[in-house]
């Protein structure tokens, strides 16, 4: 099979510079972020000084009691008997204020109710509405954060609430799109005029024929019309017609 | 805000912006996507067996891609069973009326129809996903039916065609002898 090298290097160069690129883009966006931060990794949080840290010796057994908290209000709720771990969660990183309202909970434990703290970790998720929430709820979330409604218009919590509303509509149309274009390819003799009139509703017939007569037309011909790729096709022919013909002349 | 949190919120704000674009780009691809579905199932002419059996690949893992998604957890838990009872629905019904297969016929019409109603499921069920309806489990199972049918009609028309080729064949033969 012939290679052709001028093609090779052309994904290499494109390659190359799509890293760069993507590297350039979250670097610019480190160095701004840090510039804004004033250089601080992580809010600083005073819990710390409150709860001691737990060490564990080789071998050693302790017996401590944990308040938890359910981080996700559309999940269901654990049964009897589940098995529960303890482990680092990266949504204490991503969501927003929820290490602030831990860390006020944790700070003055005898200050809060549990049921407002939880309303609160809800609250972050963006599903719930500050107008909704108790004046205590309120009260809290204030205390922790800073800030009255501080979700409201956050990005983060636009995105997720964005991604849970579109995001599988999203990949099922994109899915689709790009399976049916590689069934056009792989399985059609023109596949760029049929391409073509998919597409020319949605844009002028100029630029239409433009796409699809230009050089990604022109390549997704030439691979349709790979002897190779037909011969695939003739044989899955070939093979099903025969099936076929020994079913039929069983049944006769 | 420390470092962590300003960054998240300014590649958010870009998710947000590659999001919607996505979302706009998956709006318009979804009509060519669909014709040239339609224009590759329903055309008998070339090496149809090969391009339908990749259409089917195609309608299964798009519509095992939806219904899988975190949104239908627990929903149409009958979907296995439904599934293949209408693929065996739709690949025994062409085969059994192989009568009214037409040769001369350019197209499918039968298949184009099933292909376009299995897409317009697909269509209302992301417009009610979108607009936050809840439980769609009624037109889940109409869309696990359809899609069964599409399926095995795709197996049963193609089938059907190539035996009624082989009878048509074999008839003057049988008339001569």
């Amino acid at each position: 099979m012939m290679i052709d090298i001028a093609i090779i290097s052309k994904i290499r160069k494109a390659a190359i510079w799509a890293g760069l690129s993507l590297a350039a883009f979250f670097g610019i966006i480190a160095v701004i972020s840090l510039v804004i931060s004033g250089g601080a990794f992580e809010k600083p949080m005073q819990y710390r000084s409150v709860i001691p840290d737990i060490t564990l010796n080789p071998g050693e057994r302790k017996v401590l009691e944990f308040e938890s908290f359910c981080l996700d209000s559309g999940r269901g709720s654990p049964r009897r008997g589940d098995d529960y771990s303890l482990m680092n969660t990266p949504a204490i990183k991503l969501r927003p204020y929820l290490r602030d309202i831990f860390n006020e909970y944790l700070s003055h434990p005898s200050r809060w109710k549990q049921g407002d703290v939880q309303q609160a970790v809800w609250y972050t998720q963006g599903n719930k509405k500050w107008q909704d929430l108790q004046p205590e709820q309120r009260d809290f979330i204030m205390t922790a954060t800073g800030k009255e409604d501080p979700i409201s218009g956050h990005p983060v919590i636009l995105l997720s609430r964005m991604a849970s509303i579109f995001g599988t509509v999203v990949k099922t149309n994109l899915l689709l799109a790009f399976l049916v274009l590689v069934l056009m390819v792989i399985a059609l003799p023109f596949p760029s005029a049929y391409m073509e009139r998919g597409i020319s509703w949605m844009v002028s017939p100029r630029l239409a024929q433009k796409i699809t007569r230009g050089r990604p037309g022109e390549m997704m011909d030439d691979f349709a019309l790979n002897p190779k790729l037909q011969s695939l096709r003739s044989h899955i022919d070939v093979l099903f017609t025969r099936l076929v013909y020994r079913i039929f002349s069983r049944r006769r | 805000m420390g470092f962590l949190g300003t960054y998240g919120y300014i590649l958010s704000i870009f998710g947000i912006i590659f999001l919607g674009l996505a979302i706009l780009l998956s709006l318009f691809v979804i009509i060519p996507a669909s014709y040239w579905l339609f224009s590759s199932l329903s055309s008998n002419r070339g090496p149809a067996v090969f391009r339908r059996l990749f259409a089917m690949l195609v309608i299964i893992l798009v519509s095992s891609s939806y219904l899988n998604s975190p949104t239908f957890y627990g929903m149409a838990q009958w979907r296995k069973t439904t599934l293949i009872c209408s693929f065996i629905v739709g690949i025994v019904i062409p085969v059994l009326r192989i009568d009214l297969v037409q040769l001369d016929r350019l197209s499918d019409r039968i298949l184009a129809s099933l292909a376009g109603l299995w897409w317009l499921i697909l269509v209302i069920s992301e417009a009610l996903l979108v607009s936050g309806v809840e439980g769609q489990s009624v037109l889940l199972y109409f869309f696990i039916a359809v899609t069964g049918i599409l399926c095995g009609a795709i197996l049963g028309t193609t089938a059907a065609r190539i035996a009624k080729q082989k009878l048509v064949q074999s008839e003057p033969e049988a008339g001569s002898s």
